[in-house]
């Protein structure tokens, strides 16, 4: 074990110093975060998100995985914002929630980015 | 403004290629060979980017995140391609060429399906996504170019990889010293492996001397169609059904329910089914126009035009290039990365995949290549009208992802003879089963790959919780 734990360790830090300067760009905005904000979704009304994920920049199959990830570790009814700026999450994401036993609730565009919104059914 | 900016952007590709195969034209009608692959490129490229359209997200997306959007996709378009290609057969049109029978297809499926995983998109996948502005997508192409290349070209140190009994039967074949066939561990396996097999389509295994009910009852029917038919079902009984039980309220569902079932969940995503009928049509389209352009030409290969036209250089020893004359990705842009490399001083026409059959034309002049290029400008072109293109550069780790699985996808491909596209899709549509076979292994491979994958991510996330810097 102790092994294991020492190669992650300095495997990591080597990931880490390539991906110094894709963090450096993305800030701390990269990840999931707990938030409460009311959002006004097109044709279902005022919601409450309880949790954003942030996945520009990340290609298939991260954002899916992540969603995933972030609908097992919040309460069912949580709505979980995520963004992407790639078209095929867009396309899989709401498919996806039909697999899940989830929610899909909108999808809004913006001029750079979609913003999904998803839950599991309580 | 922005909005607007994006459109303009957009109609300027549109404009430049109409008007460079304007051009083309006025010099020589001739081109028009050139211009079918550009512009058949293009719809290809639209297609895509309309349905989002990657064969690697269908195997990836059904293991990892069990959604059978775009595996309903792929089958909706085999299933129609079987038929447009079936029309071409008989009218005589054909480009076909089925793959020799062997253990190589099953290795090349594995490699292939392992890599694009990693990836984030097949060969045509990262083609239209590098449309979409994706770095990544585009590091993938190079990396599948350049491991190509070099793959075909392994030097003498691979030798003695090759079984003995391979090196006597190349050594038998008789070919130019050039060659050197013997030299290099896929000479060795192109011409004392793969030219002692024999492939074939089921048409010609039927040869009933009734070319309608071969072709459209062999290769479309039993080749095509039964088995997209039974992978559908499979498919709703292993992802779609439970959801689609629970979400109606269905209580004990009945035969009529399942085929409604069935019937939503090919569908649920539009886009993803038109892109499939598209494509579908527009491939056996491709495979026509060529076939006709050939006997109006009279060549059998792109080659003998170029020559006629008073360009040699890059056609190999038989005085040919690489033409299929349909949908195909991974060859030209092989040629592309031998290209470059012999202008690097590397001599890769001592080959066989190079010097005796594909030659490495011009990348300007390279008609399949065009025909990768037209595919990112049709996907560029629908992105930005889209409002969908952002340039989008990955991070290291997506880099070095992009570049590793592209090198496995490149060695892949060239042991499977072909990728998704060449290898599976016009493949499995004109009776060559091997293209099924090709298909195992990509799932076999995915698999593999999207466990590693799940296993990395998890690893990543909760590495992240204990080395936090």
């Amino acid at each position: 074990m102790k092994l294991r734990q020492r190669m992650k360790g300095v495997s990591m830090q080597i990931l880490n110093l390539f991906q110094a300067s894709a963090k450096a760009e993305h800030g701390d905005q990269r990840g999931g975060s707990a938030v409460s904000e009311k959002v006004e979704l097109p044709e279902y009304g005022t919601v409450e998100v309880g949790y954003r994920l942030v996945c520009e920049g990340e290609g298939c199959p991260r954002p899916q995985l992540r969603t995933l990830k972030a609908l097992d570790e919040n309460e069912r009814g949580v709505v979980i914002e995520v963004i992407t700026d790639n078209p095929s999450v867009v396309e899989t994401v709401p498919s996806m929630m039909d697999m899940f036993d989830g929610q899909h609730l909108a999808t809004v565009k913006s001029e750079d980015n979609w913003r999904i919104y998803v839950r599991r059914e309580i | 403004m922005l909005a607007h900016q994006g459109s303009y952007k957009a109609m300027a590709i549109a404009a430049a290629v109409s008007v460079l195969s304007i051009v083309l034209l006025m010099m020589d009608m001739r081109w028009v060979y050139l211009l079918v692959y550009v512009w058949f490129g293009v719809i290809y490229g639209l297609l895509l980017q309309y349905g989002r359209f990657c064969m690697a997200s269908a195997i990836r997306d059904l293991f990892a995140i069990k959604v059978p959007r775009m595996a309903v996709g792929v089958m909706i378009a085999t299933a129609l391609f079987s038929l447009t290609a079936g029309l071409v057969t008989v009218s005589g049109y054909s480009t076909f060429h089925p793959h020799p029978l062997g253990w190589h297809i099953i290795a090349g499926g594995l490699i292939f399906g392992f890599g694009m995983i990693f990836t984030g998109g097949c060969a045509s996948g990262s083609l239209y996504k590098s449309g979409e502005g994706n770095v990544a997508s585009m590091l993938v192409l190079l990396s599948i170019s350049f491991s190509q290349a070099l793959f075909v070209d392994l030097g003498s140190w691979s030798n003695s990889l090759a079984p003995s009994s391979w090196v006597a039967s190349a050594a038998e074949k008789g070919m130019p010293e050039s060659l050197s066939v013997n030299d290099g561990w896929f000479d060795t396996f192109t011409a004392g492996y793969i030219w002692d097999l024999s492939g074939g389509t089921i048409a010609q295994s039927l040869d009933s001397g009734n070319s309608w009910l071969d072709v459209f009852v062999g290769n479309a029917l039993l080749g095509a169609i039964l088995p997209t038919v039974v992978l559908l079902i499979l498919l709703y009984i292993t992802t779609y059904r439970k959801g689609y039980i629970r979400r109606n309220k269905i209580e004990s569902p009945t035969f009529n329910d399942h085929m409604h079932g069935c019937w939503a969940m090919m569908t649920t995503s539009k886009n993803t089914a038109l892109a499939g009928l598209g494509l579908g049509v527009f491939a056996g389209l491709q495979m026509w126009a060529t076939g006709a352009l050939r006997e109006h030409y009279n060549i059998f290969n792109f080659g003998e035009l170029l020559q006629k036209m008073g360009y040699t250089q890059g056609l190999s020893i038989q005085e040919t290039v690489f033409d299929p004359g349909y949908w195909y990705i991974t060859t030209q842009e092989a040629q592309l990365g031998g290209w470059v490399l012999d202008k690097a001083g590397i001599d890769v026409m001592d080959n066989i995949f190079f010097g005796l059959m594909n030659g490495i034309p011009n990348p300007l002049i390279n008609a399949p290549l065009l025909m990768s290029v037209g595919i990112i400008a049709g996907a560029a072109i629908l992105a930005l009208t889209r409002h969908e293109f952002k340039w989008k550069v990955p991070n290291m780790e997506t880099a070095i992802f992009a570049l590793v699985g592209g090198a496995l996808m490149g060695i892949g491909a060239r042991l499977g003879m072909g990728c998704n596209v060449g290898a599976f899709f016009a493949a499995v549509t004109n009776g060559d089963m091997t293209g099924w076979i090709f298909l195992a292994g990509m799932l076999g491979g995915g698999l593999l790959g999207v466990k590693v994958f799940t296993m990395w991510i998890d690893w990543r996330t909760s590495a992240d919780d204990d080395f936090d810097i």
